[in-house]
């Protein structure tokens, strides 16, 4: 059986400075703070990883601008909100919003002037896969695979491609 | 152990080592009668630790630093709790813990509760139904201006957990922004109207219970919400919107100053030092503990603020410093302060789960502020909790509770219901007729 009293006095006995003491545990919280925020990093690369998985890695393209779909939801339309900004008459302020789940992407029409067309066919709410061609108003711009060339122009905004 | 993947050992090794490393602290260094006092509270201490850990790999979620950093920060709270004024974890500690595991549940509860931004997108109304039950109970149950209900000896404070919901209806409002109606000559959001609402009675309702401490926690929320909104969508930032916030917060923050009733105006002008024993009491004696402390601290239940009113709560920050020193004080907040940042390091990926950990960030530096430079008399002194480290149960609820929000935010669920693309007919071939000879 330990006897805690003798073993506790023994160790006040020892005479640790405080110095020592309280750098000790400074250290340690320290060196703490340092792993979580490595392993915070770790998983911020996790959940990019898990994103691309999500979003499916892809872009849209109009003319020579490429937008990266990173949120869960892209507005697109005229107004300077839009995540899309769309400088052109025919486009809505908020014409069409864009939605991700599971790696599908969707669009659907904010009850839009000139409505919103998928490969040239008027819709409401339609899926979306690579390659398709979206066209807001006389706006026209394509759903791609992300690509990695270093010169490709990212933008927020543009003037998009004439139909 | 935890189910994301990725490697947890060190930081699982480095949580129990802080721990210890206090707890070696306190067994050199403490004022205890008895070993068994500090025996109970080493039990208590990994035993917390060991029962967190597991709870946290219950759940599949995308990251853990959270869950670690909570922990931590719940168990370095226990410690310094349970030594304020002696080393006695029964006395000191249990009804600490208590809370902390009140914390711990409600921070899953968050979590669960507000991963998938469709869902509660729909239950918003019901968000704010549950603010008002919690307005009327306040006006009803607590007995005049007050922000207290006393049951039988136990008290909570339900203006705390308006906070929680306050945040949510912030950031459930952010999506349907697009949806504008016309109000005369302007388009509004209906949500915003509602939004703008919802403050100004939680304002009103804080100005009249003379709660006027949480008031700058709920405005930090608000103008985090305002900013996130101006700044809609994503990183798209309108300084001229954002300017021209800045210059109204400024003038209604100096219309209040000037319009603040006589008890306020009081704290706002006082001087500690010319009322030592009377009004500034309470902060002479919190600068002097810790000027007694210096950097290494007197030793854990060696502190005389222990004996001050609401050394546990409201001054806790300078009994912290006397007891453990400047040092480790102001590292436990920096603690606090790489929590909340690891948000940055991975930011969400929509704009409900943004701005709700925004809102939820803002809450707590308000509150660490008031509370920190309130104690050291840098700003008038307001009696707020000091986040996951004060003694309190509604504070460490709710304290849970946002961290589950944030937490929800690092790991959410997108799941929208997408219409399958109907299948075209396919075209039935023609019927060849056989050619009439």
């Amino acid at each position: 059986m330990i006897d805690f009293n003798e073993l506790f006095q023994y160790i006040r006995n020892l005479a640790i400075p405080d110095l020592v003491l309280c750098a000790l545990a400074v250290v340690v919280l320290d060196v703490f703070a340092l792993s979580i925020i490595l392993a915070a990093n770790r998983e911020s690369r996790l959940c990019r990883k898990r994103w691309q998985k999500v979003s499916n890695g892809l872009e849209l393209r109009f003319w020579d601008n490429h937008y990266p779909l990173e949120a869960d939801e892209i507005l697109l339309g005229r107004h300077v909100s839009a995540d899309v900004r769309l400088a052109d008459a025919s486009v809505s302020r908020y014409h069409a919003v864009m939605t991700v789940s599971a790696g599908v992407w969707s669009i659907t029409d904010l009850d839009s002037k000139s409505g919103t067309y998928v490969n040239d066919k008027k819709i409401k709410q339609a899926r979306l896969h690579p390659g398709d061609c979206i066209r807001l108003g006389s706006v026209q711009m394509y759903l791609a695979r992300q690509s990695n060339e270093p010169d490709a122009r990212r933008t927020r905004k543009g003037g998009g491609q004439r139909a | 152990m935890l189910k994301n993947g990725l490697r947890y050992g060190s930081a699982i090794s480095l949580l129990l080592l802080t721990h210890l490393s206090m707890l070696g602290i306190v067994l050199v260094r403490g004022n205890y009668e008895t070993p068994m006092d500090l025996v109970w509270l080493a039990v208590a201490v990994l035993g917390f630790d060991l029962v967190g850990i597991i709870a946290a790999s219950i759940y599949r979620q995308m990251t853990y630093t959270l869950d670690l950093m909570l922990l931590a920060i719940l168990n370095m709270s226990l410690i310094f709790q349970s030594c304020f004024g002696g080393v006695d974890f029964f006395s000191n500690g249990l009804k600490h813990l208590i809370t902390s595991a009140a914390a711990m549940i409600a921070c899953e509860l968050g979590f669960l509760l507000t991963r998938n931004h469709e869902w509660i997108r729909m239950q918003k109304k019901y968000i704010y139904i549950v603010i008002g039950i919690l307005i009327l109970a306040i006006l009803t149950l607590t007995g005049g201006r007050s922000m207290w209900i006393t049951f039988k000896g136990f008290s909570i404070q339900p203006s705390e957990f308006i906070k929680p919901c306050f945040v949510l209806v912030c950031a459930a409002s952010i999506v349907e922004l697009h949806k504008k109606i016309k109000i005369l000559f302007f388009y509004v959001s209906k949500d915003t109207l509602c939004l703008c609402a919802a403050t100004l009675v939680i304002f009103g309702l804080q100005w009249w219970c003379r709660d006027l401490g949480s008031l700058p926690t709920f405005a930090a929320i608000f103008g985090c919400a305002l900013v996130c909104r101006l700044c809609y969508p994503r990183a798209k930032i309108n300084k001229t919107a954002i300017a021209a916030m800045c210059v109204g917060g400024v003038l209604l923050a100096m219309i209040a100053w000037m319009l603040a009733p006589s008890y306020v105006q009081d704290r706002l002008h006082a001087d500690i030092w010319a009322d030592q024993y009377g009004k500034g009491y309470q902060q002479c004696q919190a600068l002097i503990g810790i000027a007694r402390g210096g950097w290494l601290g007197v030793g854990p239940g060696n502190g005389k603020l222990a004996g001050v009113f609401a050394h546990e709560s409201d001054i806790v920050f300078c009994t912290i410093c006397e007891e453990w020193g400047l040092l480790y004080a102001g590292l436990t907040v920096v603690i606090i302060l790489i929590m909340l940042t690891t948000v940055l390091m991975n930011p969400p990926k929509s704009y409900y789960h943004a701005t709700m950990s925004a809102g939820v960030v803002a809450a707590f530096i308000a509150q660490m502020a008031l509370n920190i430079f309130g104690s050291c008399d840098m700003i008038p002194f307001t009696g707020v909790t000091l986040p996951f480290i004060s003694e309190g149960g509604s504070s460490m609820v709710t304290c849970g509770f946002l961290v589950g929000m944030l937490k929800a935010g690092q790991s959410p669920l997108f799941h929208h219901e997408v219409p399958r693309r109907k299948k075209k007919p396919q075209e039935k071939p023609p019927v060849r007729r056989r050619a009439d000879a």
